[in-house]
């Protein structure tokens, strides 16, 4: 389990003192390394991308997608006047690519990369490896709020509004809780959202149970399973403006993200303000998880494998762990989903899948690591 | 050592003779504090004719002293049926939430105001709330014999007999309305209503065969919502109906009931034709509007419909199936398939809950202000 409490490596790196020159060669090896780390994870994104997009439930030609695309594309570019490419694609086959594939695929990249960073962010930010969105209450509250837009008849923005509302409001009330217990907010912030967690379940628990079994509880039961199948571009437009928001904060902060792992004393000393830190990147990190809990359900553990895995290929270091964590929860979510949606004629919902694939992967990640201490040692 | 242990041992003693006076007296008071008579218990009258046994659908042996006066249903569509064996409401007594919320949509309450009164013994859950069902004293309970023991058992150690039902086939179905002709002693009319059913049933299969169709129609019954589309798959009710009715059902061998498809799997069935659930909320027009399913030819060519609700949905297992049959072989084969559905209606609620519908009611039940936009059911439906 320690060897998982890992962010401390790259203050040891910091802490020796190598001449000039050789931390200078060594600073630019670390940064090539990143480099190319992170486009061969871009690679894989692009990669399984394609995979999704060419596979599915209807058949469609790999060279009718590729001619499908660049239509699109042209036509959203408005050149489609000055390049004419012949229609040799079927309207079916233009509507599964266009108006299924591709938004359910960008959303399972904006989802699975936004649940990954999330989790990695929380990880660093309570100093603890067990920590995902779900730890800190925000994933029951949104779903509270989603569950309870259904019930009351509402869909889309409204499903999406009570979410994050409910969401951003659990974010609110632990952080709070973590003030008023100065001597330890870590503590108080992680027992606080366990807490507000178990109220907003029970408060799920509560609607799902009034619920009319025949009419609203399968639009709840499913949407709480988590599924990308409702995907729209719609629902991609109103997702994205969180997402992106959260995500472009969390990376402006990924450099302080490593100096808050080491400790409140630590970032004080480097001039960072530790409450304050931790506070934008839980609002960030809300707006993100109730944005994916809105769109497509909880989705379980690739906030919590992700950044176990990224750290274990490439070491603890934030600036190169959150936007791996981006990119590789990105293609998690696009394989699994994949897997979800043909392998049979019904789906199975993508929350069941990541929790049969992520839950033995989590116990080899731990039985190797273990190992690999014990070798060390 | 011992000289402190002594007198904590004596204490403990003193302590436990005390709280025994106290229990004493307590015990006394009860004893004289109430004004009432001693209750004799009640020795149930001589049963006036045989006692009526069947074996319910769990393999149980059920056993009442008379035809049931008073029924409580925690099986949703259940009273509505009973209601059509016996013609009337009087003697249900309490039904689940779940119909309580329909029969304030449906016709029913045209038929039977006391359908919106009537107590609720169990929600979704199904889980018997005994406080009620005692306080209703009925004398059955209806109540799925698939769920556990947990729904059935609270009952049955209350002393009211317990009919467990299984929810599914038409099979089933006609058990169920056999089951309920013994429960109020109206066998003969139960039988009225199967004969009637395979009567119409038959003539349904008959009429289809004849338009000589080689391709069947292919249908698909879909839940739609914005968070899943979910189907039925061959183990549901609709099979039953979709096979009567000469259709193909697209979905018949999905691996989940109402399980969640992709809407390019939709796209890969194509059916000719979509029947939404009178369950959820959406509508034709929500459908029409889904820019992903533009090119089923279902939506291409208007063919999507929500099922009716008339005294109770007719996509389930129902007294009113017989004309779901009609209406889904009409909207299969539009102009070929002949039948004066309103007409029907008419004759049939008359029948089977001795109500005569009006115009308005039978628009209500087929739901013409959202299908009426769809191809074909003004022409097939409309007064």
């Amino acid at each position: 389990m320690t060897a998982l409490i890992t962010p401390t490596s790259s203050a040891a790196e910091a802490g020796t003192a190598p001449s000039a020159g050789q931390a200078e060669a060594a600073q630019r090896r670390r940064t090539r390394r990143r480099r190319w780390a992170l486009g061969a994870l871009f690679g894989l994104l692009a990669l399984a991308f394609l995979a999704a997009l060419s596979v599915g439930r209807y058949s469609v030609p790999l060279n009718e997608t590729a001619r499908i695309l660049a239509h699109e594309a042209l036509r959203l570019a408005h050149l489609d006047g000055l390049i004419d490419l012949r229609q040799t694609w079927t309207t079916q086959e233009r509507t599964v690519i266009a108006l299924v594939r591709l938004p359910r695929s960008l959303m399972a990249v904006l989802a699975g990369g936004a649940l990954a960073v999330s989790g990695a962010a929380l990880q660093a930010l309570f100093r603890n490896p067990l920590v995902s969105p779900d730890v800190i209450g925000v994933s029951s509250a949104a779903s509270f709020g989603g569950v309870l837009a259904i019930a009351l008849g509402g869909g889309g923005l409204v499903l999406m509004g009570g979410s994050f509302a409910l969401g951003l409001a659990a974010a609110v009330l632990v952080t709070t809780m973590g003030r008023i217990r100065a001597s330890s907010p870590i503590l108080t912030i992680v027992l606080g959202g366990i807490v507000v967690g178990a109220f907003f379940d029970a408060m799920v628990s509560l609607v799902t149970y009034l619920a009319d079994p025949y009419t609203t509880l399968p639009s709840i039961t499913f949407w709480l399973m988590g599924s990308l199948s409702a995907a729209t571009w719609t629902e991609l437009q109103l997702a994205c403006v969180p997402v992106a928001i959260g995500l472009t904060v969390v990376m402006a902060l990924r450099w302080r993200v490593d100096v808050l792992s080491l400790g409140d004393a630590d970032s004080r000393a480097l001039g960072v303000d530790p409450a304050r830190l931790r506070w934008i990147l839980i609002v960030a990190v809300s707006l993100m998880t109730a944005a994916t809990v809105a769109s497509c359900g909880v989705i379980g553990w690739v906030g919590l494998v992700i950044p176990h895995l990224v750290r274990l290929l490439l070491g603890p270091d934030h600036r190169t762990l959150i936007p791996a964590s981006f990119l590789l929860g990105g293609a998690y979510l696009l394989v699994v989903d994949l897997l979800s949606r043909s392998m049979t004629e019904t789906e199975v919902p993508v929350g069941i899948l990541t929790a049969i694939l992520g839950a033995p992967f989590f116990v080899y990640l731990l039985v190797t690591q273990t190992r690999k201490e014990a070798n060390d040692a | 050592m011992p000289r402190t242990l002594k007198p904590a041992f004596a204490r403990a003693a003193w302590r436990r003779a005390a709280a025994a006076a106290a229990a004493g007296a307590i015990l006394a008071s009860l004893g004289a504090c109430s004004s009432r008579d001693t209750q004799e218990a009640v020795d149930s009258p001589a049963p006036s004719q045989d006692p009526i046994v069947f074996e319910d659908q769990r393999g149980e042996t059920v056993t009442l002293e008379a035809p049931a006066q008073k029924i409580a249903s925690a099986v949703i569509p259940a009273p509505a049926i009973i209601a059509a064996v016996d013609g009337s409401w009087d003697r249900i007594v309490g039904i689940n939430q779940s119909l309580l919320d329909a029969n304030k949509v449906g016709i029913i309450s045209k038929a039977f105001p006391a359908a919106l009164t009537t107590s609720v013994i169990a929600d979704s859950s199904f889980e018997p709330n005994m406080e009620e069902i005692i306080k209703l004293a009925p004398d059955v309970v209806i109540q799925w014999g698939d769920m556990g023991t947990e729904v059935t058992e609270p009952i049955e150690q209350a002393g009211i007999p317990t009919v467990g039902l299984r929810y599914g086939t038409q099979e089933d179905l006609e058990t169920w309305i056999t089951m309920f002709g013994k429960i109020i002693g109206k066998e003969a009319r139960a039988q009225e209503i199967l004969d009637r059913m395979h009567t119409e049933a038959a003539a349904v299969t008959e009429r289809v065969a004849a338009l000589g169709k080689e391709q069947k129609t292919r249908g698909l019954s879909l839940s739609y919502t914005d968070e899943a589309l979910s189907v039925s798959n061959g183990t549901d009710y609709s099979k039953f109906v979709f096979d009567t009715a000469g259709l193909t059902m697209v979905s018949e061998n999905t691996e989940a009931q109402d399980g969640i498809v992709s809407p390019e799997q939709i796209i890969a069935w194509d059916p000719e034709v979509i029947f939404l659930s009178a369950f959820g909320q959406a509508t034709p027009a929500d459908v029409y509007a889904d820019a992903r399913l533009a090119d089923v030819s279902a939506v291409k060519n208007k063919r999507v419909y929500r099922s009716p609700l008339g005294f109770y949905r007719w996509q389930v297992p129902c007294a009113e199936s017989p004309l779901f049959w009609n209406w889904v072989a009409a909207l299969a084969y539009p102009g070929e398939y002949e039948v004066d559905l309103r007409a029907m209606m008419e004759e049939h609620e008359q029948f089977t809950y001795n109500y005569a519908v009006t115009p308005e009611d039978i628009d209500l039940v087929l739901r013409t202000d959202i299908n009426n936009d769809s191809a074909h059911y003004a022409d097939l439906f409309g007064g």
